[in-house]
């Protein structure tokens, strides 16, 4: 359908979007979200998936590809299409393995993970035990009793934002501004984790 | 000490601040426990951003599912191919009336110059004239007997040849028409020789299957500017 619809974003514009300004962000990642959806329909009768299934799994694919482009791991080598088909097949086929989406998203590339390899051995192991699902979860039920704002900048945070962009979306007077502003959630949050 | 645990994640601090903090690291027991929750809340942060948006791309597919499909009615699918049978026939209709035209064109200058043919008024009773007399009577057996015998003795008469030609036009024998203008043509002594055009008028009125033949030597009558080119020129333009 792309092909046909005046609707259809280049490759270029796709990349362009998911790294400019927060409106042209998000509605990029909309209209791409759009733009192959038919993968989904696509999935439902190549591996035989559920459209809920396919759906989430497509979601995924998405988000995937999202990070990527904004961690420039995405070369493009390949076209935008070529490279969300692959990811999506590959989802679809570990789906496939009993292999659950949420099991995938904790093991994708966290960037936790690149930074426990650098620390020193004895700190790694320590760290190790400190570091859970459990935990995550613990702190994901606390995050959401924060106020709007530090909801917000913590997961513009996760989601791999700069201070500096992060203070444009929220409205801060500069980058250390949202720097100091977001430790100051973390604190709070500590506290309340704490307790 | 947050700061110094994004600092140092960050690559902002200097070699030496870095050493320290990596020994520090492996002996505090609480900035271990800092670590882990820095690093606890930067994965919490993250899959709460990505169930966000999980929730808003679940509402952009509901949204998308529930747009109407853009269906062909049956009325618009009657009406496009009423239409394409309107062009097919319009065109099918302008190709005909397109030839119709130009086999008129035809038809009339068979009427016009192949019905009197010229007669001398001298009172002479040569073969050739009495030929001519029985075709103006519409004795057009008669008359072709009487040029063929002509021919019989001089193979080479033109007029002869022309009005044999002719005269088995008028009897609708077409590929005797045609062979004669053919001679007819081939004549090269001829101040103007219609030998070319008469054998396109033969074979225009001969069948649809000389078509092709026919309008060959009507361009070839044009662009030689042999005798008949005008009437040819009208009869192409006319769409044959």
């Amino acid at each position: 359908m792309s092909l046909f619809s005046h609707n259809f974003l280049p490759d270029e514009n796709i990349i362009h979007g998911i790294i400019g300004d927060g409106v042209l962000q998000r509605n990029t990642e909309n209209r791409l979200y759009e733009q192959f959806f038919y993968f989904i329909k696509d999935a439902t009768f190549k591996h035989k998936l559920s459209e809920d299934e396919a759906a989430s799994l497509y979601t995924d694919t998405i988000l995937a590809f999202i990070e990527n482009v904004r961690n420039k791991r995405f070369e493009g080598k390949s076209s935008v299409k070529t490279y969300l088909y692959q990811i999506f097949s590959n989802k679809c086929v570990d789906f496939l393995r009993k292999t659950t989406t949420n099991k995938m998203s904790v093991h994708e590339a966290q960037p936790i993970q690149n930074w426990i390899l650098s620390m020193p051995d004895d700190a790694k192991s320590a760290l190790q035990k400190l570091i859970s699902d459990h935990e995550v979860e613990v702190l994901k039920g606390k995050i959401k009793l924060l106020g709007d704002k530090c909801q917000q900048m913590l997961m513009a945070w996760g989601e791999g934002f700069s201070d500096s962009k992060i203070a444009d979306e929220l409205g801060y007077q500069s980058s250390n501004v949202a720097k100091v502003s977001r430790l100051r959630c973390m604190d709070k949050l500590k506290g309340m984790y704490k307790s | 000490m947050l700061e110094q645990i994004e600092k140092y994640l960050n690559n902002e601090l200097s070699l030496q601040e870095k050493q320290v903090f990596e020994s520090q690291l492996s002996t505090d027991k609480e900035l271990i426990k800092e670590f882990a929750f820095y690093a606890n809340v930067h994965t919490a942060s993250k899959q709460l951003a990505n169930e966000k948006r999980k929730e808003q791309f679940d509402n952009l597919r509901k949204d998308i599912s529930s747009r109407p499909v853009r269906k062909i009615k049956p009325m618009i699918w009657a009406s496009g191919l009423a239409a394409s049978v309107i062009l097919v026939l319009g065109f099918w209709w302008f190709s005909q009336t397109a030839t119709s035209n130009a086999e008129i064109l035809a038809d009339v200058y068979i009427q016009e110059h192949f019905e009197n043919l010229p007669v001398k008024m001298d009172g002479n009773a040569d073969s050739l004239q009495m030929g001519l007399r029985l075709f103006n009577e519409k004795k057009l057996n008669g008359a072709q007997k009487i040029f063929e015998d002509i021919l019989q003795r001089k193979n080479s008469d033109s007029e002869a040849t022309k009005f044999a030609g002719i005269t088995a036009l008028r009897l609708q024998k077409y590929d005797k028409a045609i062979q004669y203008f053919q001679a007819l043509s081939q004549q090269t002594n001829l101040y103007a020789n219609p030998g070319k055009f008469y054998e396109a008028l033969a074979l225009m009125k001969k069948n649809t299957t000389d078509r092709k033949a026919a309008k060959k030597i009507l361009n070839e009558v044009i662009i030689n500017n042999l005798e008949g080119n005008e009437e040819a020129r009208k009869i192409i333009d006319a769409g044959y």
